[in-house]
């Protein structure tokens, strides 16, 4: 038997990545493996959900047990891989597009329902793989190529959403700085319950606005001012400031809540629903008793 | 007069406790030996509305409802103005005089009884609403029944909420009785021998007996969202689940639900949802993920008629199309519709296995007919059942730069060995892009017909494990019915009411719609006289599959899409007539 490899940012390698050079998609995958070592996670300890879009792209470039799902359906996916087997951990990687747009409804639901998942939200303001049409958390004016006078709505915050659907984890990070992404993503792993971790991430190919420079001009550290993570209030109020001023990173709000899986009972002996499946038929002589 | 069908139908308004009463007295009858079928109407809203519910009695096997009525309770005027002409000649009219002071009741061949059910719930001092249960008393008295069997009914029934509702329930079922034996105002004409009851009979509604099947063949993960006439099943799995290990989550819509358990499935749960036509809809795409992911998936579609929001609690075949071709691309899937309870509960066991064993979903067609209507059947048993999770490995050999496992290797037989996420050192990707044998994207035309190829030849051997059209009545007959899911029952009853008048007819019936079974079919219909569908759709959709799969156009179609189930008396008035035979008069 050779000795196992020690765990490195290369045993999550799988294929070479095909994003645009620059891509804030790289930040992120770096990241994400970088966090996972330091998690000692292995790739066949873990489970991650893609979307569709770039971000979901990643399936390609990641050694791991993962799925990669329709457009818009990570979330769901990811509650369901939990509740089978809530000793895996789960990390969905998607979009805004996909998450915000198709699977705006999901975001909502699964943060209520609370499941130990780490959402990555990859926030590019745009859709990359159909050429650069504006995402729901465009602002209001971009001009892109299915806005060609500039968007009419006002954007999605997902910040200020997560916290009105009473997230217990959210955070954002920005794909321009490794090093507090990385230790970003291992709060957000570690978080028992869902963990939202919106990320800027430039589209250096259709986003011209919100890039690296526009973001290094703007983006600080709320572990570097008067934040606590435990208050609401503070986390609403960080959580509106305008993005074409000041972008806070960082932990806006954590506090313990019962995950779902904590809350359903066949969960609670112990034993994962997987290591529950019966592999013989099961007896209902009891029930059937009710119809007699 | 003996009566070969004693049929009993209550009505009233929704929220009058009218299927709460049928229930009730359906279980009586059955605890006394008898055949029961009960069959309810309602409207799409809570309270109000004309509702009814109905219960049929036999010595023989009754699989159908009855339009006949010969004893019928109305607790309000306009149900005794819409629902009198249904009682046969000389049957009986049961009332309450404290809600109908004066019925106008124009038929003279009828007998009415009035009986103040309002009065004798005060008598006992319970609430109003047990004008339903004096009513049971009622007939019972009439019937010369026995209490001593509700009394049992009532105790299995609401032993649970403790003796005092019993005790209550029971009060009210006695009054009922002791009324009708010294006030009724003739001697009731029907008669219902009471047998022996036997031990191994249940009466169950299709979607209790899906319901049941699931948790005998291990269901461990169980996700739904309201919609009529699935939600009694989701009602089943959240009382039963949990004393089975069953996770059951109502999720926010179909998309969540579908997709949830396809993520609980890849994690190597046995997962399944139910809904109807609408939300069947909403889960189209991810039934295409589930297929190209290759994750067994159980999809019960209980039918009710469509378009879009149609009739909401009635009955119809029309998704058979519709659930064959969902979602975009070619893809192997499973169709079967389950013809009566017995079948729902063995549906279960081969929809798990076919999903687990071949990787793709399987869709259980009903209808809102058969999933909320009790039927009487010998009480389920798993005896020759097992469990059978398909290929799934533990161990493995990772291959490729990147050392990931060949999840989707191309095998003869296009069913690839899985091993659950976890498991230690073998990594892969299920994913919905066309993908390579690792699950990684792939946009090679070899590749994507490997793969494509490999999915597709799952039919294969699909064809032959599943079970072929059976054949009802003699081999050699006048007219043979066509008939798949739930108008078997109807169908089968139209059979014997026929045979009792010396006309040979037979049904071939079937259960798997999908893979269609074009030999069997084929070799059934050789040498037939005379063919005719009946399917409740307006356009024939087995029938447009016999054609498409044998080339035999079968011209003679009985079609229903009325929101109402096929009636055994009134199939056989059309075979009759089809045969040129005259009904011979009544007995």
């Amino acid at each position: 038997m050779p000795k196992p490899l020690p765990l490195t940012e290369r045993s999550f390698r799988s294929r070479p990545p095909n994003w645009c050079p620059g891509c804030g998609d790289f930040g992120i995958w770096t990241a994400l493996k970088r966090a996972l070592v330091t998690l000692q996670l292995k790739p066949d300890q873990l489970t991650i959900v893609f979307g569709i879009g770039c971000s979901g792209n990643m399936v390609n470039v990641v050694r791991a047990y993962g799925f990669h799902g329709l457009h818009g359906r990570t979330l769901p996916v990811a509650e369901g891989i939990r509740l089978a087997n809530h000793k895996l951990p789960v990390i969905v990687v998607g979009g805004d597009g996909d998450g915000l747009g198709e699977g705006i409804g999901h975001f909502i639901h699964a943060i209520r329902a609370n499941p130990n998942v780490t959402y990555i939200l990859h926030d590019n303001q745009v859709y990359g793989l159909t050429k650069g049409e504006h995402s729901p958390t465009a602002p209001k004016g971009f001009v892109s190529t299915t806005a060609p006078t500039g968007v009419i709505e006002e954007p999605v915050n997902p910040i200020g959403l997560a916290l009105a659907a009473g997230a217990s984890f959210v955070s954002r990070g920005f794909a321009g700085d490794l090093d507090s992404l990385e230790t970003l993503l291992v709060a957000a792993i570690r978080h028992q319950g869902l963990a939202l971790v919106d990320v800027l991430q430039p589209c250096v190919t259709f986003n011209h606005h919100n890039t690296y420079l526009w973001y290094y001009q703007r983006v600080y550290q709320l572990s570097n001012v008067q934040h606590d993570p435990s208050k609401l209030d503070l986390a609403w109020r960080r959580a509106q400031e305008p993005m074409d001023e000041k972008i806070p990173v960082g932990i806006f709000f954590q506090t313990k809540r019962p995950t779902l899986e904590s809350q359903l009972p066949p969960l609670q002996g112990g034993r994962t629903l997987l290591e529950q499946q019966p592999v013989r038929p099961v007896d209902i002589s009891a029930v059937v008793a009710q119809y007699q | 007069m003996p009566t070969e069908v004693f049929n009993w139908k209550i009505c009233g308004v929704g929220g009058y406790g009218l299927q709460v009463a049928s229930s009730m007295l359906g279980k009586t009858f059955l605890r006394g030996g008898l055949n029961v079928q009960t069959y309810d109407e309602f409207p799409s809203v809570i309270k109000g509305g004309p509702a009814t519910s109905q219960v049929a009695a036999s010595v023989a096997p009754i699989r159908s409802p009855r339009q006949a009525v010969q004893l019928l309770v109305c607790l309000n005027e306009q149900s005794i103005r819409d629902h009198v002409r249904e009682l046969v000649p000389g049957g009986w009219l049961l009332y309450d005089p404290d809600a109908v002071p004066k019925p106008s009741v124009k038929r003279t061949d009828l007998t009415l009884f009035p009986a103040p059910l309002t009065r004798i719930t005060q008598e006992v001092k319970a609430e109003k609403i047990m004008r339903n249960v004096v009513s049971i008393g009622a007939t019972l008295g009439l019937l010369g029944f026995s209490t001593d069997l509700v009394n049992q009914q009532l105790r299995q029934q609401y032993g649970q909420k403790g003796e005092e509702v019993v005790q209550e329930n029971l009060k009210a079922v006695e009054a009922g009785a002791t009324y009708a034996t010294e006030h009724a105002p003739a001697k009731f004409p029907f008669r219902l021998k009471v047998g022996r009851r036997r031990q191994r009979r249940m009466l169950i509604s299709g979607n209790d007996a899906l319901g049941l099947g699931a948790l005998a063949a291990g269901v461990r993960f169980y996700a739904g969202y309201p919609m009529t006439p699935s939600t009694s099943l989701l009602f089943f799995m959240v009382k039963h689940g949990p004393d089975f290990g069953v996770v059951v989550r109502q999720l926010p819509d179909e998309i969540a639900v579908i997709n949830a358990a396809i993520g609980a499935s890849f994690a190597g749960v046995r997962s399944m949802v139910a809904t109807s036509g609408g939300g069947f809809s909403l889960m189209v795409e991810s039934l295409g993920l589930a297929a190209m992911t290759e994750t067994p998936l159980v999809v019960v579609n209980a039918q009710r008629p469509g378009p879009a929001t149609g009739l909401p609690t009635w009955t119809e075949q029309g998704d058979l199309r519709f659930v064959m071709h969902a979602a975009p691309g070619d893809f192997p899937r499973v169709v079967v519709a389950p013809g009566d309870v017995t079948e729902c509960f063995q549906a279960m066991s081969l929809a798990f296995n076919i999903a687990d064993r071949y990787q793709t979903p399987v869709v259980v067609l009903t209808d809102k007919f058969l999933g909320e209507s009790s039927f009487t059947t010998d009480a389920m048993r798993t005896t020759d059942w097992r469990v059978d999770r398909g290929p799934v490995v533990t161990r493995g050999v990772i291959s490729g730069e990147h050392g990931m496992f060949p999840r989707y290797a191309d095998t003869p037989s296009g069913v690839s060995p899985r091993p659950f996420p976890g498991t230690p050192g073998l990594p892969y990707m299920a994913n919905s892009d066309e993908h390579d044998e690792f699950g990684l994207s792939t946009e090679e035309a070899s590749v994507r017909l490997v793969q494509h190829a490999k999915r597709m030849r799952k039919l294969t051997d699909l064809a032959w494990d599943l079970p072929e059209p059976e054949r009802y009545g003699p081999t050699k007959a006048d007219l043979t019915l066509l008939s798949w899911g739930s108008t078997k029952g109807p169908a089968l009853d139209a059979l014997e009411l026929l045979a009792a008048e010396g006309i040979r007819i037979n049904l071939i019936h079937f259960f798997v719609l999908h893979p269609f079974p074009a030999a069997t079919t084929i070799k059934r219909l050789a040498g037939v006289k005379r063919l005719v569908t009946v399917e409740g759709n307006a356009s024939g959709q087995l029938a447009g599959l016999i054609r498409q799969h044998t080339g035999l156009a079968i011209e003679d179609q009985i079609l229903r899409y009325d929101g109402r189930p096929f009636e055994a008396v009134e199939l056989a008035a059309a075979v009759r007539e089809r045969l040129g035979i005259k009904r011979r008069a009544h007995a």
